[in-house]
C-alpha cells in the first residue's frame, strides 16, 4: 500500500465528527400522521383555535397532494406514517438561569461548538437554541426588549404575538404551495420567529442552531422573520446532527417579510449527517424558504454553506416585490460519496428596478450528484431590472454528477438578464503547482475548492465564515482520487 | 388518453390505406401506433413541453389532403426557385430521382422506396425516438414523404442540394414528411431547405430529418424558415455521428406562426464536433421555440451551440439546450450560447440552458443573455451620422448574423443575411 492510499484509507474512516446522541428522556408520541396527530400538537402546545384551524387546512390540503419528483433526485420512498411527528425534551422547557440546564444538554452543545454561554454573549451572538422541538433557552432577551426586537419560539409568538402570527403566518409560503410545505404547516412543532421594529438595527446576529436528536423523528421547524421599515438584521442557522443509520425527514420552512428600506441577510451552515460512504442513513432535508421585498428599496439577501444530509431539496427564493428592491444568493453546496443535492434559487422580479445575484458554487466529490436548479422571472412591469447569474461546478471524482439547470424568463424590453456557468475539474497544473511547494494533494485540493468558494463564503458573518471554511476541509476529507 | 392523440389515432384510422399507397411502410406504422397510443401526444404541462403553444392543435379537427394544390413561387427567395418542392408533405414530382454515376442518390423517400428500398430501411426511424415524444411516433404514423439523400463512401458533393417543403391550403391539413440524410465514411454534403408556407395557410406540419454521419464524414444541414399563414410546425433532427465526423446545423427562423425546432445529436465514437446555430426573428404573435438535446455519450468531443432570438411584437420565443455528458465521456468540450433581444414590453423570451454532466474531465459552460439593444452602441452610430433606424438594424443585423459564423457556404450565408436585413427593416421600425 503506498503512502497515498493509506493516508486516504484513514481519512475516509475518519467517521462523522458530530454523529454523537445525546441521552435525554423525550416525550415522543406515536409514530403516524393522522387529524388527530395535528390536533395533539396543537394542544401540546396550548395553541389558539385559530391556529389549530389553520393547521387542520395544511393539513386537508397535504391529504390531497403528490410528492414532487421533478428534482434531479433518487428519493427512496417516504413512508410518512412510519414518522414520529412531535418530541419534547421531558425536563420542563424552561429555565431561569443556565445552571438548570440539563448538563448532558448543555455537554452536547458545548460539543457542537454552540455559542450559548456568557463568554459567547461577548461575542455578540444571542442563540435560540432549538433542541428537538421545543426552544429550552433563549439568550439575550434584555438587549432586544430594549430595542424592542421580538425573537423568541414561534409557539411563543403565537401566545404573545398573534397578530402579527396571523397577518405574516403563510404570507409568503402559503400551506398550499408544496408538498413539504403543506406538511409543516400541519405538523411543525417550533422554531424561530423575529420581528425587528422600524428604524431599528439589530445590534447583535441573531441565531439559532437546530439539532435532530431522537431516533426516527421528524423535524417541521417554522421560521418567520419580519423587518419593519427601514430596520436591519443578520440571521444565522446553523446545524448538525447526530449519526443514526434510520433515515430523518427534515420538511422546514422559512418565511421572510422585508418591508420598505430594511434589509435581512440570512446565513446558513448546513452540516447535518449525510449518512455513510455507502449512502446508508442521513438526512432528508427538504425545505422551503422564501422571503418578499415588499417595500422600495428593500434588500433580502441568502448566503448558504450546504455540506451535509443525504439528499437536499432547497430553494430559497426572493420575491422582489418593491421598487429597487434587491436580492441575492450565494452558495456553496458540497456534496460527497453518497451524497444529493438539488439546490438553488428562484428571483421573481416585480417591482421595477429591482436588482437580483446568483453566485452558485457547486462541488462534487465522490459518487455524489450536485444540481444547480435557479429561476429568474422578470414580470411584465419589472422594467429596467437586472440579473447576474453565475453558476458554477467543479467535479472531483469521475463517477460524480454536476447538473445545472437555469430558467430564464423575461418579459419586458427594459431588463438585463445574464447568465453564464461552467462546469471543470480541477486543472492538474494547479495541483502540480502547490504539490511543488510543498503541500500535499488533500491540502491543495482543499485550498484551490476554498478559493472557489471564497466568493460566497467571504458574504458570512466572521466566525460562521471560519467554521464554514473548516467545513469544506472536513467533508472533502478522503475525496481524493 | 388524451383528446390530441385520440383525434389523431382516428385520423390514421381513416387515411390509413392512402398513407399506405403514397408510402409503404407496413408493419412500421402499426407499430408506431403502438407506441403512440402509449406514449400520447405531449400536453402542455410536460416539462419539455411548457413553453410550446398545443392549444390549436387539441382543439382543431383535422384532416388529410389527398389532392395537391397548384404551387405559387412568386414569394419565395429567388435562390430555392429551381429547387425540388414538397407540396403540401409529397413530392411534386411524382418520380424525383437522380441516382449520379458516383452512387450519389437524391430523391423523394417515395422514389426510393421504390429504387433502394433496402438502404431505405437500413436507415428509417433508426436515429428517430419514437418513444420520447408521442409527436415523433406520430411523424411515422402520417408520413407521406420527404427528401432522401444517399452519399457513398470518400464522396463530396460539390454543389448543395436544395429542396423546398412548401405547404399550402386553408382546410387545417396535416403535412407529415420524414427526411433522411446519409453520409458514408469520409464523404460530405450540404443540404439546404426552405421551408415556406402561403398566407392562407393553416396546416400542422411535422418534418423529422434523420442525419448519419459515419467515420469522418460531414452533413451540413440549413433550414430558413418563412411561415405566413397560421402554419404549426414542429421540425426536428436527430444525429448520430462516427468518429472524427462534423454534423453543421443551422436553422434561422424569418417568420413563423407557431414553431418549434427540436435538435437531438448523438456522438457514438470519439473526436465528433457538432456546430448548431439558431435564429429566430419573431414579431407579431409568432412563437418560435428552439429544443436542443447533446448526448456526449463518447469520449473526446465536441459540441458548439450558438442561438440567438430577436423578438417584438407580443412574440415570444423559447430556448431550452440541454447537454449530457454520459460517465466516462472523458474530455468532452461543450459550449453553450443563447442569447436573446427583446425590442417590446409585450414580447417574452424563456432560456433554458441545461447541462447534465456524469464525467469529470470536461469543459462544460454556457452563457444565456436577455438584453435590450445597447444604448452606447446606439449612440456612437448615432454619433457618427447614422439615423435611429438603421443604427437600430445595423446592431440587430450584427447580432442575429453570429448565429451564422459557422456557416461555411459564403453564398448561403450572404442570402440569409441579406434576408435577415430585410425582415429586420420592419422589425425595427
Amino acid at each position: 500500500m503506498t503512502e497515498e492510499d493509506k493516508l486516504l484509507e484513514e481519512i475516509t474512516a475518519k467517521e462523522y465528527e458530530h454523529g454523537f446522541v445525546t441521552d435525554i428522556e423525550m416525550e415522543v408520541i406515536p409514530k403516524g400522521l393522522t387529524e388527530d396527530t395535528v390536533r395533539f400538537i396543537s394542544a401540546k402546545k396550548n395553541e389558539p383555535e385559530w391556529m389549530l384551524e389553520y393547521r387542520l387546512k395544511a393539513y386537508r390540503a397535504w391529504l390531497e397532494m403528490e410528492m414532487p419528483d421533478w428534482a434531479h433526485l433518487k428519493v427512496p420512498p417516504i413512508d410518512f406514517q412510519d414518522i414520529s411527528y412531535y418530541a419534547a425534551p421531558k425536563t420542563k422547557p424552561k429555565y431561569d438561569s443556565i445552571d438548570e440546564v440539563d448538563p448532558e444538554l448543555l455537554r452536547t452543545f458545548e460539543r457542537l461548538g454552540i455559542p450559548l454561554e456568557e463568554q459567547k454573549r461577548l461575542a455578540g451572538v444571542a442563540v435560540d437554541a432549538v433542541f428537538d422541538s421545543v426552544s429550552v433557552m433563549t439568550t439575550f432577551n434584555e438587549t432586544l426588549d430594549e430595542l424592542g426586537i421580538i425573537f423568541c419560539s414561534i409557539s411563543e409568538a403565537v401566545k404573545n404575538h398573534p397578530d402579527l402570527i396571523k397577518q405574516y403566518l403563510g404570507s409568503v409560503v402559503p400551506y398550499r404551495d408544496n408538498y413539504f410545505a403543506a406538511l409543516n404547516a400541519a405538523v411543525f412543532s417550533d422554531g424561530s420567529f423575529v420581528y425587528i421594529p422600524p428604524g431599528v438595527r439589530s445590534p447583535v446576529e441573531l441565531s439559532t442552531y437546530f439539532r435532530i436528536n431522537t431516533e426516527g423523528l421528524g423535524q417541521f421547524e417554522r421560521t418567520l422573520i419580519i423587518a419593519d421599515e427601514g430596520s436591519y438584521v443578520s440571521y444565522l442557522e446553523g446545524c448538525t446532527a447526530p449519526m443514526r443509520d434510520e433515515n430523518q425527514l427534515h420538511a422546514a420552512v422559512v418565511e421572510i417579510a422585508v418591508h420598505k428600506e430594511a434589509e435581512v441577510k440570512y446565513s446558513t451552515v448546513q452540516n447535518w449527517y449525510p449518512g455513510d460512504k455507502d449512502g446508508k442513513g442521513g438526512i432528508y432535508n427538504f425545505v422551503t424558504k422564501r422571503g418578499i421585498c415588499l417595500g422600495d428599496h428593500s434588500k433580502l439577501s441568502w448566503t448558504q454553506v450546504e455540506t451535509g444530509s443525504a439528499i437536499t431539496w432547497k430553494y430559497p427564493s426572493t420575491i422582489l416585490k418593491g421598487d429597487h428592491s434587491v436580492g441575492e444568493f450565494y452558495s456553496v453546496a458540497l456534496t460527497n460519496n453518497m451524497q444529493q443535492a438539488d439546490t438553488g434559487t428562484k428571483m421573481t422580479h416585480l417591482g421595477s428596478n429591482t436588482r437580483s445575484t446568483i453566485i452558485s458554487k457547486g462541488i462534487s466529490a465522490g459518487k455524489s450528484h450536485n444540481t444547480y436548479r435557479g429561476l429568474v422571472h422578470i414580470g411584465k412591469r419589472a422594467t429596467g431590472s437586472r440579473n447576474f447569474s453565475q453558476c458554477d461546478s467543479l467535479l472531483l471524482t469521475d463517477r460524480c454528477g454536476a447538473h445545472t439547470f437555469p430558467y430564464i424568463d423575461v418579459a419586458n424590453s427594459s431588463s438585463i438578464v445574464e447568465h453564464e456557468a461552467t462546469t471543470s475539474k480541477i486543472a492538474d497544473d494547479q495541483i502540480f503547482y502547490l504539490k511543488q511547494r510543498g503541500l500535499d494533494e488533500e491540502k491543495a485540493i482543499s485550498l484551490i475548492v476554498n478559493g472557489y468558494a471564497k466568493e460566497v463564503l467571504q458574504q458570512l458573518p466572521m466566525e460562521f465564515a471560519a467554521e464554514a471554511r473548516k467545513l469544506l476541509e472536513i467533508s472533502l476529507e478522503g475525496s481524493v482520487g | 388518453m388524451n383528446r390530441s392523440t385520440d383525434k389523431f389515432l382516428t385520423l390514421f384510422q381513416e387515411a390509413e390505406a392512402h398513407l399506405e399507397q403514397l408510402l409503404p411502410l407496413g408493419q412500421r406504422r402499426l407499430k408506431a401506433r403502438a407506441t403512440f397510443e402509449h406514449v400520447g401526444f405531449p400536453m402542455q404541462k410536460m416539462e419539455k413541453w411548457r413553453n410550446s403553444h398545443l392549444r390549436t392543435i387539441r382543439e382543431t379537427d383535422w384532416v388529410f389532403e389527398r389532392t395537391q394544390p397548384a404551387v405559387d413561387k412568386t414569394q419565395w427567395p429567388e435562390r430555392f426557385r429551381h429547387a425540388p418542392v414538397f407540396v403540401n408533405g409529397v413530392a411534386e414530382s411524382d418520380d424525383f430521382w437522380e441516382e449520379r454515376t458516383d452512387g450519389v442518390q437524391i430523391g423523394s423517400l417515395r422514389a426510393a422506396l421504390k429504387h433502394t428500398p433496402q438502404r431505405v430501411f437500413d436507415h428509417f426511424n433508426k436515429n428517430n425516438k419514437e418513444d420520447l415524444f408521442g409527436t415523433f411516433a406520430l411523424n411515422t404514423l402520417l408520413v407521406t414523404d420527404g427528401l432522401w439523400v444517399y452519399v457513398p463512401k470518400g464522396i463530396r458533393v460539390e454543389t448543395p442540394v436544395l429542396a423546398v417543403q412548401y405547404s399550402s391550403g386553408k382546410h387545417h391539413a396535416v403535412n407529415h414528411l420524414r427526411h433522411i440524410l446519409v453520409v458514408e465514411e469520409a464523404a460530405s454534403v450540404d443540404v439546404q431547405m426552405l421551408q415556406i408556407s402561403t398566407p392562407d395557410d393553416n396546416h400542422f406540419i411535422q418534418d423529422i430529418t434523420e442525419c448519419f454521419v459515419a467515420d469522418r464524414g460531414i452533413i451540413r444541414r440549413h433550414v430558413l424558415q418563412q411561415f405566413q399563414g397560421e402554419t404549426i410546425c414542429f421540425s426536428t433532427a436527430f444525429s448520430t455521428q462516427g468518429e472524427a465526423s462534423e454534423y453543421h446545423s443551422n436553422v434561422t427562423t424569418l417568420s413563423s406562426h407557431n414553431t418549434r425546432n427540436e435538435q437531438h445529436t448523438r456522438f457514438d465514437k470519439p473526436d465528433g464536433v457538432a456546430r448548431l446555430g439558431g435564429l429566430y426573428l419573431a414579431a407579431e404573435k409568432e412563437r418560435v421555440e428552439h429544443q436542443v438535446f447533446i448526448d456526449h455519450a463518447v469520449p473526446d468531443c465536441e459540441s458548439h451551440e450558438k442561438f440567438a432570438g430577436v423578438l417584438s411584437g407580443h412574440a415570444q420565443g423559447a430556448f431550452t439546450g440541454h447537454i449530457l455528458v454520459r460517465e466516462d465521456a472523458q474530455k468532452t468540450n461543450a459550449f453553450q450560447a443563447s442569447n436573446n433581444m427583446v425590442l417590446s414590453d409585450d414580447a417574452r423570451v424563456r432560456s433554458l440552458p441545461f447541462l447534465e454532466i456524469y464525467a469529470d474531465d470536461v469543459k462544460c459552460s454556457h452563457g444565456a443573455t436577455v438584453g435590450k439593444l445597447d444604448d452606447e452602441a446606439l449612440f456612437y452610430l448615432r454619433s457618427r451620422g447614422i439615423g435611429a433606424e438603421e443604427a437600430k438594424r445595423i446592431l440587430l443585423t450584427s447580432f442575429a448574423a453570429a448565429t451564422l459564423e459557422d456557416v461555411e457556404d459564403e453564398n448561403y450565408k450572404q442570402f440569409v443575411v441579406d434576408e435577415i436585413q430585410s425582415k429586420l427593416a420592419a422589425v425595427s421600425q
